[in-house]
């Protein structure tokens, strides 16, 4: 059983296209247009990984990481961004995220990751 | 004035002396009686070497032949032409050049004796003036621009990149479906042209990256600035131009010197950004004004807000206000305040605005202070009445 994925996107290409691949590579996925959707909805139990876009409407991807870390949550993260900046990255990696990826995503090297974190 | 003659004098030798303008006195047949020292820089005749000439040497040929005329003239029919207003005339020095002058031509008795009083300004300076006044609008525009198109530019790759991550992804899903079953109808060449798709949609991801790194490098020259002479400069900036005339400026400044640790010209930028939003927002109202004002804030930050009186900003727009191409004007392309958040941010402050009762908004942001710096808490802002600009 593949772990699962959840995407916290907001936009809806981005959101689906990823969506469509991961499940292609036999992923259960679950996806969010919003930090806040995530935090109230998401039932993290068992294997998986989320993924969060950092220019989100509301929380940002960064802050609904640090929200998880507060509460204890210790799910794998991976980071995501268009715009990514020094910044980000350092804050990225004080949360303990997983990775950070620039946009577009390199699918082949996420597989790898979420699979060896789980 | 004093009650003292011989004070009194001396005293009006003082202003003469001092004038910015050249003074030269004449009599009715034209000659010099005196000649204070602006006009000694002016024309380049010492005082000494003016005295008792005729002030036709201070004119280029043809108005030489002509002065003895007017002079005759007005003092035959009475009828003034340069008397009592000015008028725009060439000066010509000493050394033969010829310059533009206004000329303005008063009248008085002295011991009964008719005097004329000229009053020159040199107008080749006001040009000069003029020009740089030009040359700095044309500078900030030129900035300006640069900045809108980095800011368009980095919204453009923000926005084509969601597009493009979106591709690759189907892209990615695509490779694996041919790879994984591999069906009749998706032939190897449905392959082929799949990963001649593939190459096209990263060549544009090179071009986005290549954008994007060259965006970020962008420098920023950060160095010790008195935040006060710089919020002066970008004032100025500010009110050039036809929009910013008959605006009132008040500054509430803080006391003294305070030194802050950023890229002059990027600050000015947000300033003059904020100081011209606030100037559009008041167009056509009879009382315009905008106040300048620092203030403390946290620890190692100050905050500048400029604030008017206008039509304040609407709910509705509110909320996205700093997001780029969100904008109200007419003509613009909604990068000002976006730009202003990129610069303030960069700098480790934060931009925002509050509504003014009755009317109008402020904006605020703060900027670090240089390091050593601890600002005075005890001594509260103090207004400044600049008064108005016309």
């Amino acid at each position: 059983m593949k772990p699962t994925v959840y995407i916290v996107e907001d936009d809806e290409a981005n959101r689906s296209s990823l969506r469509e691949v991961l499940e292609i590579y036999g992923y259960s996925v679950v996806t969010f247009a919003t930090g806040e959707d995530f935090l109230d909805r998401a039932e993290m139990s068992g294997r998986g990984c989320v993924i969060l876009d950092v220019n989100l409407p509301g929380a940002s991807g960064l802050e609904v990481l640090q929200r998880l870390r507060s509460r204890q949550v210790s799910i794998p993260a991976v980071i995501v961004s268009g715009r990514a900046t020094a910044d980000m990255r350092a804050q990225a990696s004080r949360l303990e995220a997983l990775a950070f990826f620039e946009k577009p995503i390199d699918i082949d090297e996420l597989v790898v990751l979420i699979d060896s974190a789980n | 004035m004093s009650a003292d003659p011989t004070e009194g004098t001396a005293l009006l030798h003082a202003v003469v002396g001092t004038s910015p303008d050249a003074i030269i006195t004449i009599d009715v047949g034209g000659e010099i009686h005196s000649f204070n020292a602006a006009a000694e820089r002016l024309f380049g005749y010492t005082q000494t070497e003016a005295l008792g000439q005729n002030v036709k040497i201070l004119m280029p040929s043809h108005f030489r032949e002509q002065h003895d005329v007017y002079i005759a003239r007005y003092l035959a029919t009475g009828e003034r032409h340069i008397i009592g207003t000015g008028r725009v005339v060439a000066g010509q020095h000493k050394d033969g050049s010829t310059f533009p002058v206004e000329l303005f031509v008063g009248e008085t008795l002295v011991d009964d004796a008719r005097l004329f009083v000229g009053f020159i300004r040199d107008l080749s300076d006001l040009d000069r003036e003029h020009r740089r006044v030009q040359e700095l609008q044309s500078k900030l525009f030129h900035a300006s621009r640069l900045g809108e198109m980095g800011q368009v530019a980095s919204g453009l790759v923000h926005e084509v990149t969601q597009p493009l991550a979106a591709i690759m992804n189907y892209i990615q899903a695509a490779r694996r479906m041919s790879a994984s079953a591999p069906v009749p109808e998706f032939s190897s060449s449905g392959a082929e042209v799949l990963e001649k798709i593939a190459q096209q949609a990263e060549r544009a991801v090179d071009i986005i990256r290549r954008l994007r790194s060259f965006l970020e490098r962008r420098e920023s020259e950060r160095d010790r600035h008195d935040l006060h002479a710089i919020i002066e400069e970008a004032l100025a900036l500010a009110l050039v131009g036809p929009a910013g005339r008959g605006v009132r400026v008040q500054l509430a400044l803080m006391p003294g010197i305070l030194d802050v640790h950023i890229d002059r010209v990027q600050i000015q930028q947000v300033l003059v950004n904020l100081v011209r939003n606030g100037i559009d927002a008041m167009e056509g109202m009879p009382h315009r004004e905008v106040t300048i004002s620092t203030a403390s804030h946290d620890a190692g930050f100050t905050r500048v807000s400029v604030s008017d009186v206008g039509c304040g900003i609407s709910s509705e727009i509110a909320d996205e206000l700093f997001e780029e191409f969100v904008t109200t004007k007419e003509q613009g392309l909604g990068v000002g305040l976006s730009i202003s958040k990129t610069i303030v941010e960069a700098h480790g402050g934060r931009i925002w605005f509050t509504l003014n009762v009755p009317a109008g908004a402020t904006f605020h942001f703060t900027v670090p202070l240089a390091q050593d710096v601890v600002p005075d808490r005890g001594n509260p802002a103090r207004p400044v009445e600049c008064g108005g600009i016309h």
